[in-house]
């Protein structure tokens, strides 16, 4: 498969993931940015930390329609 | 939102410019080659945008580092932090200032998110603290009502105590005229050591002397016709000379006892006046209500007796003035106090100001009239022309006058006379500069002159041309460029039965001869006969001096 449509495939999603939208594709599955609060956790030395906040890129396995 | 997979490929040819078919194929194509590559077990990467893999018989989606950290901008860079070590930080601070520090579990520190707010909470134990912590607020307000309510409970009697104290236990009588006060208080709570203080209501917002009350300097009694300031250390001693003085009485009648004799007499009634009684009295109603004060006295006097001696000073006194006591009357509407009328300008002190810049004013003008007026006169009479309009030439009088005397070196042989003068003299008339030469007069009409004509006929409209002797004006009419042009006018003007002259003059180095009518001995005579030349020469001359 070309590079082209591989870069243009990616931006497009990459673009609207950023804008907070979901993207369904049908064949493979959906495309969204997930926010994850702070939260604390502990380290091996038994320090509890508290962990920032993030956004994350979560897929989801959807099935195509047919 | 949502964007389905039909939007998804318009998105996506607009990206590559193709049409929406052209882009599904390709779609369709990249799609069975990550699931092919997929279930094989395989890896299907895509360079900056992540890792197709499979993961329990699904397939599951990494993205790259760099496509996680795009994603994830706004917190990109804040890395953890040490709960203890912060903690310990917090702990030392409250320490230093010497607070306790607070007792909180590791879960109670809650750290907003800002793009979280607002969103439906996930985790249990933050509605448990949330809830905790309005309770707490709630426990903490309670106590402070609870102390309010308190605090107005006990401010209720100290209230009720003072409203006793002011209305029963005291009662007021007031002398007027001399100013004499008696108190009597039964009041328990004596607080200064001179004088002995009501306090007032603390929250009465109309007594306007409450802040006077509390320095504890003046007492301020209510009364029914009004309010009376009077200090009680002056009430105490007028008490001490009340005293005093009923000691010496009865001294005095004890002596007299002794000795048979009659007892003095008792001192006059004290008059007491209230002060609601004052007001609305005139000053008559008031003398004969007062016994007579010593005009010195001007505050209250604390006695309550008249002293005997100051009626008598008062009474041999031609000149009584009244001057009612100042302080007693509390009279809003009496402003005329000797001190403000004092201050009062009379009426006629501001009319007299007035007349005496009028009558200035007056004085200047009529010395500016006559001042003008002589100016007038002097200028008429001709003495001495100081200044005068020329139409012909713009030469002022002034200026020909300025000419010196000339010498004269008269010749005559004869008929004709002729005066030389060698004066010239340069005068500006106006910016411009004349030469003005001694004019050389030649009679026209050359007649014997065997002796000298008298001094009556040597001036004048009419008659013979007179020799040039001094100072001599003359009406010009006429302006000629040459001697014979100037000499026929002079005939004509002799033929109507008047003097001529023809004199030579220079202005703007041009020489010029002037046709003169008449020779006179001021300016003020030539200009006086003008009125007696015929036309057109009435109309068009100028007087000047030709000699």
């Amino acid at each position: 498969m070309n590079r082209v449509f591989e870069k243009a495939f990616t931006s497009v999603i990459r673009i609207q993931i950023l804008h907070g939208h979901t993207v369904i594709v049908d064949g493979l599955g959906a495309f969204k940015m997930e926010h994850v609060k702070q939260q604390s956790s502990r380290v091996k030395d038994g320090k509890s930390v508290l962990n920032p906040p993030k956004d994350k890129v979560v897929f989801r396995n959807v099935e195509t329609k047919k | 939102m949502k964007i389905s997979n039909a939007d998804f490929l318009k998105l996506l040819s607009e990206e590559i410019g193709q049409n929406e078919k052209i882009t599904g194929i390709h779609l369709l194509g990249l799609i069975s080659e990550i699931n092919q590559k997929v279930d094989d077990g395989e890896e299907y990467n895509i360079a900056g945008f992540g890792t197709f893999t499979k993961v329990k018989s699904l397939l599951a989606f990494t993205p790259d580092d760099g496509f996680a950290k795009e994603i994830n901008y706004k917190y990109e860079g804040m890395p953890p932090i040490d709960v203890d070590a912060a903690k310990a930080v917090v702990d030392e601070e409250t320490g230093k200032q010497g607070l306790k520090p607070a007792k909180t579990r590791k879960t109670d520190t809650i750290i907003v998110d800002e793009a979280v707010a607002g969103e439906p909470d996930e985790n249990p134990t933050s509605k448990k603290l949330a809830s905790e912590a309005v309770a707490k607020k709630d426990q903490k307000q309670i106590p402070m009502d609870t102390i309010s309510k308190d605090s107005e409970k006990k401010e209720t009697p100290s209230e009720n105590v003072s409203k006793e104290n002011q209305a029963s236990d005291l009662k007021v009588d007031m002398d007027a005229v001399t100013g004499a006060l008696e108190i009597n208080s039964s009041k328990k709570d004596v607080n200064s050591d001179e004088s002995t203080i009501i306090k007032p209501q603390k929250k009465d917002i109309s007594d306007p002397f409450a802040e006077v009350i509390k320095s504890g300097s003046i007492s301020i009694l209510n009364n029914e016709d009004g309010i009376v300031e009077q200090s009680l250390s002056e009430a105490k001693r007028a008490r001490e000379e009340k005293d005093k003085a009923e000691a010496a009485r009865l001294a005095a009648l004890a002596e007299s006892l002794k000795k048979g004799t009659p007892p003095p007499p008792p001192p006059s009634p004290v008059k007491k006046v209230k002060v609601g009684a004052i007001k609305g009295k005139t000053q008559r109603e008031f003398i004969e209500m007062v016994p007579p004060q010593p005009p010195a006295a001007t505050e209250i006097e604390a006695s309550s007796e008249v002293h005997p001696k100051a009626e008598s000073k008062v009474s041999e006194s031609s000149n009584y003035d009244f001057q009612p006591p100042q302080e007693s009357i509390d009279d809003s509407a009496s402003d005329l106090t000797t001190e403000s009328v004092k201050e009062r300008p009379l009426p006629g002190d501001r009319r007299k100001d007035k007349s005496s810049t009028g009558i200035m004013l007056a004085a200047v003008a009529v010395v500016l009239i006559a001042i003008l007026t002589w100016w007038f006169i002097t200028d008429r009479s001709g003495v001495e022309p100081t200044s005068g309009e020329l139409p012909v030439a713009g030469i002022s009088q002034s200026m020909i006058d300025e000419v010196p005397q000339m010498e004269e070196s008269a010749s005559g042989t004869g008929d004709e006379i002729v005066f030389e003068q060698d004066i010239a003299q340069e005068i500006e008339i106006d910016g411009a500069s004349i030469t003005v030469e001694e004019p050389t007069i030649e009679p026209v009409r050359s007649q014997p002159s065997t002796a000298t004509s008298p001094s009556s006929n040597r001036f004048g409209l009419r008659g013979d041309t007179q020799p040039m002797d001094g100072r001599v004006f003359s009406i010009i009419v006429h302006s000629l460029p040459n001697r014979s042009e100037g000499n026929l006018q002079c005939n004509e003007i002799a033929a109507l039965d008047l003097r001529c002259v023809v004199v030579e003059a220079t202005a703007n180095d041009q020489t010029t001869f002037r046709v003169g009518i008449g020779q006179f001995q001021t300016y003020a005579e030539a200009q006086r006969r003008v009125n007696d030349l015929p036309e057109p020469y009435r109309s068009r001359n100028f007087p000047a001096r030709i000699n």
